[in-house]
């Protein structure tokens, strides 16, 4: 059933310096239940080496503190040691998926990175690292601009989630809004409720909500939240009091600073897939 | 028989045989009208113990500290029950003792703490906070996933996280202003120069102008100094955040247990040392409840997972001890393996990854612990044997309280981290069973029994064997038979009972008081009852179980009488030999005791005056019996020739022994192979001889005098009785008779003779046929007489040693 309602295949875990447990068990789950192959993609950017090329280059080093230069072969080898890190981890995730899972490293710009790999059977997952620090860092900002700039859907993964039981909740604009088909795929493989937030006048719409929830036997609640327009602030109203355990939107007419700042109030994750017939990259504001 | 019998002589009264009448006691129940013991009132408990019963109840009464009891007595006494009945109506006025739980010590859980509440009342403290606890797993989550904790968590975050940002933001933004880019590094940050929001390519950069390179270096250096001072900012806010939502967690945490908490405290508001704990549980909840709701986050590791239980463990309670409200009265504990831990308590570990751990719950009671307020019953043997109990038992009875000890720590067997749990007052009354030998061994050897087990009770034995007490032991029997439920006896198997437990004492004024052994009879006697299909035990059937037990038991007994029937071990049983006579002797093995006859024979010629006793020289002989033989010098030199050196030389030899010797016995047949071959008068062999001898020539007491009877008359009954055949005993010993019917039977139709001695004159006049002989007032023996027979040789030896004597002095000198 869950793959009958959604087009995705793939899931790509975009992994770099660093990762909570967390997002990446959110990661296997994801793909046991929407049946999807999970890739663990650790990306290395090549700007770190292009830094350690130039003399006065130095690292400021949060454990022991102080500043050191930045040696290449040193570089080189602590990037290395850190991809065999993330490999363990990950393969140890993984040891209780049934679906296929693969993990690779990507040296390089990110950006040609993600657009090389991903196509549009694929869910990036981002997940926003803990520290502030890394979340203004040069290389998380190029993985997001790069995976909004691909043909993939992204979700966007909180550095600490709050909720891992709970309704789905698809922000849709109208009733054939593919969120709503990609939330009840995942709604149906968790044994959860679908939540369906949509504009005034949604009243229309109810009957094809009433068609799925018949076909997929979802408990499927609507709520009309007046005016959906592009300001965050509507949609989290929108939410109210939902006790969600992620959400589904789509890049239009939201963007991806919407689906931040959703990620940053709720603290669950946000799939942000592709309104259909969009060609990539088209109508993201970041970039 | 002639007028005069053989041995007598004027002046010298031959012994007769004893009558049937002092063979054997029957029972007398004619006071007593009952068909069966079912007719009989039964009585339990203490019979013929007067001065155990004395002895417990002094001991139970007085309460003070070392006024335990030893109870000391027969194997097979059933002490234990005795005094559990005299201990039961005790223990009922005794008040309720308390009840005692091990809790945890928030201050230092190595050091569990003991909780004493009113007895009965454990258990609902228990399941009080078992509920707490339970409630609190539901509440707590409940609390902490409302939305007004979120919210408020979310803001304390965010504040958190929005003043990181900011600074990192702010920083991010003057460095795309200056076309420079921070990196996240394996070990850390670095800023780089950018261009076009991606990090200048080296051969680009070495392109750049000296002067430009400096000015972005400069740049990068200034906003290092930012950034190290927002990274050195970090762990402050981080600090801030972590009091905030410590504050926010615990307040929402007394919000979720407080009215949980006050309602279990409601329960117990009359034992302050409860509430005084909840109160403790609460303080702890709210301090750490982080760990039972937020674990997981904040990325702290799960080191708590290393303990032995989950978290809400520490807030149970173990109950270690705790009476029955219902039932009233002090409790009566017997532990029957009195192991360390099961005498004083243990600390149980759990594997933990490999690793032994342990908390207050793991804590377990031991038989003390149960026993505390009232008795506890133990058996001293098994409290010796056990490793640690005896020192460990004292050690507790010395401290007054219960100090849980782990042995093995302390011996380096484990040095895994243990607890040192509060000890627990200890008022018990220690009630240690075991047989003689061991209460006085114990007495010999450690002084400190005196110390902790001041009272001694001594069960008897035996009782006198009056017509009531008769009546009483009848009574047992029913009592026994009623709680076995065995069929009841009739009149002519309590009698026959009874006349066994009269052999049993070895007395036939006496009755046993070895309950386990007339039980066992019933039990025995009963099957066979039952396979005839009889509803009542008769007295064939406990004859019959009687000998069954025998032949049982008696293969040793036959194998031995079977060797002297087929000349192997040679015994005379007719005729008559100088030097030569059948002594006596009792096995004992397996608890079953049977009689041999055994030859002594004895060589005398002139010496130095020494009685040689075999046995002793090639250590055979037990000191008793090298001491009997010893005597036998101080007999002749006392009475024979007492103006003249001692000049005897004799041998002493107990025939085809091949193991040891003990007990003195057979002096007295010993002293009649003496004296028959200094007499060179031979010794009757149709008679066997018991009896110990003092120097006055008087015949002492022996044991097991019925087993010696019938040991020889077996062998003579097998050989064909003679009507000659009989046995000397000591007239002490006639009181203990209580021979076999066939025995009895025999002496009633002439055919074997029972002969009570009393001096050696009388056995010697018995065994020879010549009178002894009385010394007359010129200082001599009637001629023909034994005495002056000995007296004469010994004379004789005298003066061959004398002239021996003179040859050689006058050899050596030349006359």
């Amino acid at each position: 059933m869950p793959t009958e309602l959604h087009k995705f295949r793939r899931l790509v875990l975009g992994l770099q310096l660093s990762a909570p447990d967390p997002a990446i068990r959110l990661a296997v789950e994801l793909a046991e239940l929407l049946d999807l192959d999970l890739l663990g993609l650790f990306l290395e950017d090549a700007s770190l080496r292009d830094l350690a090329g130039i003399p006065f280059a130095r690292e400021f080093r949060l454990l022991g503190g102080g500043w050191h230069s930045l040696d290449l072969d040193r570089l080189v080898h602590d990037l290395e040691v850190a991809a065999r890190g993330m490999e363990r981890t990950f393969t140890q995730a993984v040891k209780t998926l049934s679906k296929r899972s693969q993990f690779e490293v990507m040296r390089g710009p990110v950006a040609e990175a993600i657009t090389s790999i991903s196509n549009s059977g694929d869910i990036v997952m981002i997940v926003e690292p803990t520290s502030a620090a890394e979340r203004v860092s040069g290389q998380f900002s190029w993985l997001v601009q790069a995976a909004f700039r691909s043909v993939a859907a992204v979700m966007l993964v909180p550095s600490r989630i709050i909720r891992t039981k709970g309704p789905i909740v698809a922000v849709a604009m109208s009733g054939d809004d593919p969120t709503i088909a990609a939330a009840a795929a995942i709604a149906v493989a968790a044994k959860e409720t679908l939540i369906v937030i949509g504009p005034g006048g949604w009243d229309r719409e109810t009957s094809r909500i009433t068609q799925l929830a018949a076909k997929t036997g979802l408990t499927i609640q609507q709520f009309t939240a007046g005016a959906l327009s592009f300001d965050p602030t509507a949609c989290l109203k929108a939410m109210g009091h939902l006790q969600e355990r992620l959400v589904v939107m789509t890049r239009l007419p939201f963007d991806g600073a919407t689906a931040f700042a959703i990620v940053t109030a709720r603290q669950v994750p946000v799939l942000v897939i592709e309104p259909d017939g969009l060609p990539p990259g088209e109508g993201d504001s970041r970039t | 028989m002639d007028d005069m019998a053989a041995g007598e002589s004027a002046g010298e009264i031959a012994v007769r045989p004893l009558g049937g009448d002092k063979l054997y006691r029957p029972t007398n129940l004619s006071n007593l009208s009952f068909s069966t013991t079912a007719d009989l009132q039964p009585i339990d408990g203490l019979i013929g113990q007067t001065r155990a019963l004395e002895a417990i109840q002094f001991g139970t009464k007085v309460e003070r500290a070392g006024f335990n009891l030893f109870v000391i007595g027969p194997n097979g006494a059933r002490m234990q029950d005795a005094v559990k009945a005299v201990l039961t109506e005790e223990a009922r006025r005794k008040p309720i003792p308390s009840d005692w739980v091990y809790v945890n010590n928030f201050a230092n859980p190595d050091r569990p703490i003991a909780m004493e509440l009113p007895g009965g009342r454990a258990r609902a403290f228990h399941e009080a906070m078992h509920k707490l606890i339970d409630d609190l797993k539901a509440a707590l989550p409940a609390v902490f996933q409302s939305e007004d904790y979120q919210t408020r968590r979310g803001a304390i975050d965010e504040l958190f996280q929005k003043k990181q940002g900011e600074a990192f933001a702010a920083l991010r933004n003057k460095a795309v202003e200056k076309e420079v880019v921070l990196l996240r590094t394996p070990l850390g940050f670095a800023l780089a120069p950018a261009k076009d929001g991606h990090v200048v390519p080296p051969d680009e950069f070495k392109e750049w102008p000296e002067a430009k390179r400096r000015q972005v270096q400069a740049i990068i250096e200034a906003l290092e100094k930012e950034l190290e001072h927002i990274i050195h900012q970090l762990p402050q806010w981080e600090k801030q955040r972590r009091d905030e939502i410590r504050q926010l967690n615990g307040d929402t945490a007394k919000y979720a247990v407080d009215q949980l908490i006050e309602e279990t405290k409601a329960s117990f508001s009359d034992i302050p040392r409860v509430v005084q704990h909840i109160d403790m549980v609460r303080s702890d909840l709210v301090e750490n409840v982080a760990m039972f709701v937020m674990k997981g986050e904040d990325d702290e590791d799960d080191a708590s997972g290393l303990k032995a239980g989950s978290l809400f463990d520490r807030y149970e309670v173990n109950v270690l001890v705790t009476q029955d409200a219902g039932r009233p009265g002090a409790p009566i504990v017997e532990e029957l393996h009195p192991a360390l831990g099961n005498l004083i308590g243990r600390i149980e570990y759990i594997s933990v990854r490999g690793a032994l751990l342990t908390n207050f719950r793991l804590i377990k009671s031991g038989a003390l612990h149960r026993a505390n307020g009232g008795y506890l019953l133990l058996d001293a043997r098994s409290v010796l044997i056990e490793p640690f109990s005896w020192a460990a038992l004292k050690r507790i009875l010395r401290r007054g309280e219960i100090a849980i000890e782990d042995i093995a720590r302390f011996l380096g067997f484990t040095s895994t981290v243990s607890l040192e749990p509060d000890p627990i007052p200890l008022k018990v009354k220690v009630i240690l069973f075991g047989d003689r030998l061991l209460y006085f061994l114990l007495a010999a050897l450690d002084p400190e029994l005196a110390d902790y087990f001041k009272v001694l009770a001594d069960f008897e034995n035996d009782f006198v064997r009056t017509p009531e007490n008769e009546v009483i032991l009848a009574r047992l029997l029913a009592a026994l038979t009623q709680r076995d439920g065995l069929n009841a006896l009739d009149r002519d198997a309590v009698a026959r009972v009874l006349e066994h437990a009269a052999r049993l004492a070895d007395h036939a004024g006496k009755l046993s008081l070895v309950v386990e052994q007339l039980r066992e009879i019933l039990i025995e006697a009963d099957f066979f009852a039952r396979q005839a299909e009889r509803a009542v035990i008769s007295r064939a059937d406990v004859d019959h179980a009687l000998e069954a037990r025998i032949r049982r038991a008696a293969r040793l007994r036959d194998r031995a009488q079977e060797a002297i029937l087929e000349n192997v071990a040679l015994i005379a049983t007719e005729g008559t030999h100088v030097g030569q006579i059948n002594g006596l002797s009792v096995l004992e093995l397996g608890g079953f005791s049977f009689g041999r006859p055994t030859r002594i024979t004895c060589q005398v010629r002139p010496g130095t005056g020494k009685v040689v006793d075999i046995e002793r020289e090639v250590e055979l002989g037990g000191p008793l019996h090298s001491k009997g033989v010893l005597i036998l010098s101080g007999f002749l030199a006392g009475r024979y020739a007492l103006d003249t050196p001692m000049s005897l030389f004799a041998s002493l030899v107990f025939e085809q022994s091949y193991g040891g010797v003990e007990g003195d016995s057979a002096s007295s047949a010993e002293l009649f192979a003496l004296l028959s071959a200094l007499a060179d008068v031979p010794l009757r062999q149709d008679l066997a001889v018991t009896g110990s001898v003092n120097q006055h020539g008087e015949i002492q007491a022996i044991g097991g005098v019925n087993e010696k009877i019938e040991g020889f008359f077996d062998i003579c009954d097998n050989r064909g009785l003679t009507a000659s055949q009989g046995v000397l005993i000591p007239q002490a010993n006639v009181q203990h008779l209580m021979l076999r019917r066939e025995v009895i039977d025999a002496c009633a139709a002439g055919q074997f003779a029972i002969f009570p001695v009393s001096t050696i004159n009388e056995g010697i006049a018995l065994l020879t046929g010549l009178p002894a002989g009385e010394r007359a007032a010129d200082g001599t023996y009637p001629s023909n007489s034994i005495n002056r027979r000995v007296e004469d040789r010994l004379r004789a030896f005298a003066n061959i040693r004398r002239s021996f004597g003179s040859e050689r002095t006058g050899a050596a000198t030349g006359i």
